[in-house]
């Protein structure tokens, strides 16, 4: 008679039906700092190792990994910002996450958490936004994030959109440069155009690759034929027939650039000469 | 001549500062990845969870009070508000003064203490009647109880059908629901 006595269940706000779509896209850096031309060879490659599902339960956690490597030879500041949007109602205290960073070899880089109760907050209702520290990524550098995701009972039932955007900015090592003659006559005779590379701890100037040294002027550029190491600089020459080419549409005031690698990561610098054209 | 040489001077300043802020408008932000998904956020099928641990008798007499016992425990990360809903169909006739229930709540997380203490129908205290309907079923719903993360409830439901009550076939039914606070 009584066999039906307890039946329970719980009743949330209202249900849907999925939807899914994945964007994944690495998009390939030809441009990054002022005073910088492309880098010989860049990238920060994201790769989705694990991927949230298309359905989430309320109240249960699930992990997602993104790993990212810099293959390039640039150093990137990178940054991510975080926008859901979700039903109505939907806020930060509907939301946790548990973010945890680790290097290659799995040592811990580092670890906060964003939501309700967290360390750092999302911003907004209905649609929620983060942005988050900026970070260097030198050449090389491998890391796993590890992100444990949990929506709340709390949160609204249906649909939600997860967008996700690295931002980044080129950051080479800054070197110092100084570009001499200071005052290049594009009809005078010489043999050489020298820059004298000074680079900041830890880097070497003696580990500069000098077959990578090169002096830009807008989007051309003239590589160094020959180099020597000094105490605290490394002095390199351009033939000044290629320069004084390369020059041939400027006069006054000139930026010049050099860029190169230092082990394996890219260094700039810029120095001001002036042209002149009796 | 001084004019043109100045002219000359003004215009190169001006090639340097336009090409400096070329350079500067590539320094801008760039975007390295992106990444969008659409995801369906459900109810999980229990949140709190109960289970039965001494159910009624398939078969009552009149006057004789039986006890049931379910425990309940909030596995959720968060609170919730659960509020209880009963129901109960029985023979033609059947109403509030036929039926008496004595409930008493235990938390019983790390212990055990006495939280709740009522009852419902004919004579009932605290949390009323059941309200009539149709003169065959009655129904009664709860205030929301806040549980917390990790916490268990031990429910103890007393349970009598008065002699005034028609003999036959009663449907009980409970329902909680729970609302993530």
């Amino acid at each position: 008679m009584f066999q039906n006595w307890i039946k329970q269940k719980e009743r949330h706000r209202s249900t849907s039906k999925v939807s899914f779509a994945l964007i994944f896209s690495v998009l390939s850096l030809t441009l990054g700092f002022a005073a910088v031309k492309a880098p010989l060879k860049s990238g920060v490659q994201y790769t989705v190792i694990t991927d949230l599902p298309e359905t989430m339960i309320l109240d249960k956690t699930y992990t997602m990994q993104v790993d990212c490597e810099n293959i390039g030879t640039m150093p990137y500041e990178v940054w991510a910002e975080i926008t859901i949007t979700g039903p109505e109602g939907f806020n930060n205290r509907d939301i946790f996450i548990v973010w945890t960073t680790y290097d290659r070899n799995l040592n811990l880089l580092g670890h906060f958490t964003l939501g309700r109760d967290g360390m750092q907050e999302f911003t907004g209702e209905d649609t929620i936004t983060w942005t988050g520290k900026r970070t260097l990524m030198m050449p090389g550098d491998y890391r796993i994030h590890m992100l444990d995701v949990t929506v709340y009972g709390s949160a609204p039932l249906g649909n939600y959109k997860v967008d996700v955007t690295v931002l980044g900015e080129g950051k080479p090592v800054e070197a110092n440069v100084i570009i001499t003659p200071k005052a290049l006559n594009v009809k005078s005779k010489g043999q050489w155009i020298t820059a004298k590379i000074s680079l900041p701890e830890p880097y070497k100037e003696e580990k500069i690759d000098i077959s990578s040294v090169k002096l830009w002027y807008k989007d051309t550029f003239v590589s160094a034929e020959w180099g020597t190491a000094t105490e605290h600089s490394l002095i390199v020459k351009f033939p000044r027939t290629e320069v004084t080419k390369m020059l041939r549409s400027a006069e006054g005031n000139v930026q010049l650039i050099v860029t190169g690698l230092v082990d394996n990561t890219e260094f700039s610098g810029a120095d001001t000469i002036i042209v002149l054209t009796p | 001549m001084k004019k043109m040489m100045r002219n000359k001077k003004i215009l190169a300043l001006a090639a340097v500062l336009l090409s400096a802020f070329v350079a500067i408008a590539f320094a801008t932000t760039m975007i390295m990845w992106t990444w969008t998904k659409n995801i369906n956020v459900v109810a999980p099928q229990s949140a709190v969870v109960y289970t039965v641990n001494q159910a009624l008798p398939d078969g009552m007499y009149q006057d004789t009070q039986y006890e049931m016992i379910v425990t309940c425990e909030n596995k959720a990360p968060i609170p919730y508000a659960v509020t209880a809903y009963l129901k109960v169909v029985g023979p033609s006739g059947f109403d509030n003064n036929d039926i008496f229930v004595h409930w008493v709540v235990y938390n019983i997380t790390g212990g055990s203490v006495k939280i709740y203490d009522f009852t419902i129908g004919r004579g009932g205290t605290g949390m009323g009647a059941f309200t009539n309907h149709d003169e065959y079923w009655v129904d009664w719903t709860g205030t929301p109880d806040t549980m917390n993360p990790g916490v268990k409830y031990e429910h103890h439901v007393f349970v009598t059908i008065y002699g005034s009550g028609p003999t036959g076939t009663y449907t009980p039914y409970v329902e909680v629901t729970g609302t993530g606070m």
